[in-house]
């Protein structure tokens, strides 16, 4: 019997094996020091992956086991935007686990969760990029509902988990139609026409619904808000940017490799979805009292406005997506940080009322918000600007006027919420009911570092933009 | 195609019948519902207890535990009969794997999960 052993190329995989026996050997921390150990190698390891990805290797690129996995310039990008998006998670966390007896599982978790990303990110097949989005899933469960404390987490946790394993499901039952159309869960080799269209379309239509949960798309979006008011400010910093980063890399990949019949709906359902998500997720918005739920739903809208460069792939759509995805994670991880240095342990039931004359008691951090304000509401000078600048002119530039104009309009609407937090720093009378929270350095420093970042991205955008773009063939 | 409209005039009927009951159970349907009414009729035992009693958490622990090794079992013997013809690198990787389950027990017994008080 002679069985074909998978060809193995472990150099590619460098910087996952760092990931998992980082957080394999964090889980097995004990101690008083524990908790600021797993935090130091934790961020250390995410900091060390997001470096070999960004700037590779000889051999970091490359394919292996039989094609089930490959990382190419791209992949390569979506790493670095999540290992990014963790990076900064990780260093918001510093408060919500210090009086944690188990603090230091936080970390490990966090590491599992991005390990996870990785896996879908680089993907070729279904089955793996399922593999990955399981191994995303299961940590953030238990992250959702760290704070046992808080009913509201449980409940978070809960929800998160049953509709999770709801779209899990949806993927499978995706996976197997397509298997049974295409014969095969891989993403390359399909034929353009293809024996049973309906079949291909119905499959990867549950695909697209099951990583529309990951990106909360409208009509996927409903766990989004109650999950991250109920958990650790860092675990919703994470969840509202890096499983998203994850999720848009596998539509992307989804997007370029299948072409053709039974495909030709993919444009449709994704503008239609971006359309739903921009409208529900700004109208919601506006209501919201809870700063973290306000966040939320403004990341279902930039979510969005995310999904227009899957319609308009064909053209600039790809590195418009990825342009975007760079700027919101600076800058939405930036509003959580200020949330976080304000916050003093309120976690998340955080109102946009508590921010009240922010300007004068600590002015460094109320500018900081008032960047990531500006920027998500997409005002220049600063990167939101150019991401929506960049994604509008994509999508024009393939012919989906009216889905811009849609976001123009919205955008419109968003300028309330937005500029409502920056009246509410500046304008508004602080009643000193509150102390302000000393500490939360760390996430003061991320703050002020994301700042930056956010400005830099607004003046240097066309060389960023340009950098991005090379990266897509 | 016949075979599938047979199917879909299949479905139709099922869910048809099945509205059907649940209507004509609503229009001729004697009330008021007595409590009498609500116990399972000649369709099993009389409920002694809530449906949901509260599980004793450490049973799900052994149980996670055992379902581990279980499946490593599983994999062991198909392992088991080709480890021939899959040479050094069947080996190896057979121990990686039993190596990464066996840091999941060792984590658990650190974790102290191994007591039963």
């Amino acid at each position: 019997m002679n069985i074909a052993l998978p060809e193995v190329d472990l150099a590619t995989l460098l910087p996952e094996g760092i990931l998992l026996t980082t957080a394999a050997a964090i889980l097995f921390l004990r101690g008083a020091r524990a908790n600021g150990t797993a935090l130091a190698a934790a961020m250390a390891a995410a900091a060390v992956s997001l470096l070999l990805s960004l700037f590779p290797y000889p051999g970091a690129a490359g394919g292996t086991f039989d094609g089930l996995v490959g990382k190419d310039a791209a992949a390569l990008l979506f790493l670095v935007l999540t290992d990014l998006a963790a990076l900064a998670a990780m260093a918001l966390s510093r408060q919500e686990t210090g009086g944690d007896e188990n603090g230091e599982t936080y970390y490990g978790l966090v590491l599992f969760a991005l390990l996870g990303m990785h896996v879908m990110v680089f993907a070729r097949d279904l089955l793996v990029i399922f593999l990955g989005m399981e191994i995303l899933a299961l940590p953030l469960y238990v992250l959702a509902g760290f704070d046992r404390g808080r009913k509201e987490g449980m409940e978070g946790s809960v929800k998160y988990f049953l509709l999770g394993g709801f779209s899990s499901a949806l993927f499978l039952l995706g996976t197997a139609l397509y298997y049974g159309a295409a014969g095969t869960t891989g993403m390359g080799g399909l034929s353009a026409s293809p024996a049973a269209p309906v079949l291909l379309a119905a499959g990867l239509a549950l695909v697209v619904a099951a990583l529309g949960f990951k990106i909360t798309a409208v009509p996927f979006h409903m766990w989004a808000p109650d999950v991250y008011e109920g958990a650790p400010l860092g675990v919703a910093a994470l969840l509202s940017a890096a499983p998203k980063a994850a999720a848009f890399a596998v539509l992307l990949r989804i997007g370029l490799a299948v072409p053709g019949a039974g495909t030709d709906f993919l444009p449709w359902a994704c503008a239609v979805m971006a359309g739903a998500s921009m409208a529900v997720g700004n109208l919601a918005a506006l209501r919201q009292e809870n700063l973290v739920r306000m966040l939320a739903y403004s990341g279902v809208a930039q979510g969005g406005y995310m999904l227009m460069g899957l319609p308009a792939l064909a053209g600039d759509g790809s590195p418009a997506l990825a342009f975007y995805l760079l700027v919101y994670i600076l800058m939405n991880l930036g509003a959580f940080a200020v949330a976080v240095t304000v916050a003093g342990g309120k976690g998340g039931s955080l109102k946009i009322g508590d921010l009240s004359g922010l300007a004068s008691r600590r002015p460094l951090v109320a500018f900081a918000m008032a960047v990531f304000m500006v920027s998500l509401a997409g005002l220049p000078p600063t990167g939101g600007f150019f991401a929506k600048f960049y994604m509008f002119k994509a999508a024009l530039g393939e012919g989906w006027l009216f889905l811009v104009l849609l976001a123009v309009g919205m955008t419109v609407v968003s300028l309330f919420y937005y500029l409502r937090v920056v009246a509410v720093m500046y304008m508004t009378e602080d009643k000193g009911g509150r102390a302000v929270p000393a500490g939360a350095p760390l996430a003061g420093g991320l703050a002020a570092l994301l700042a930056l970042a956010t400005l830099a991205t607004g003046i240097l955008p066309s060389w960023i933009f340009q950098g991005i773009g090379r990266v897509f063939p | 195609m016949s075979s599938s409209l047979s199917l879909f005039i299949f479905l139709l009927l099922a869910a048809g019948s099945a509205a059907a009951i649940l209507l004509v159970s609503r229009r001729v349907g004697r009330r008021p519902l007595t409590a009498g009414k609500d116990v399972p009729y000649e369709c099993g035992m009389l409920p002694l207890e809530k449906p949901d009693p509260r599980f004793f958490v450490r049973f799900y622990k052994v149980a996670l535990l055992f379902v581990v090794f279980d499946v490593e079992i599983v994999f062991l013997y198909l392992w088991a009969v080709v480890v021939r013809d899959l040479g050094w690198f069947g080996i190896v990787e057979m121990f990686v794997f039993i190596a990464v389950l066996l840091a999941a027990l060792l984590y658990v017994w650190r974790k102290g999960d191994l007591e039963w008080e």
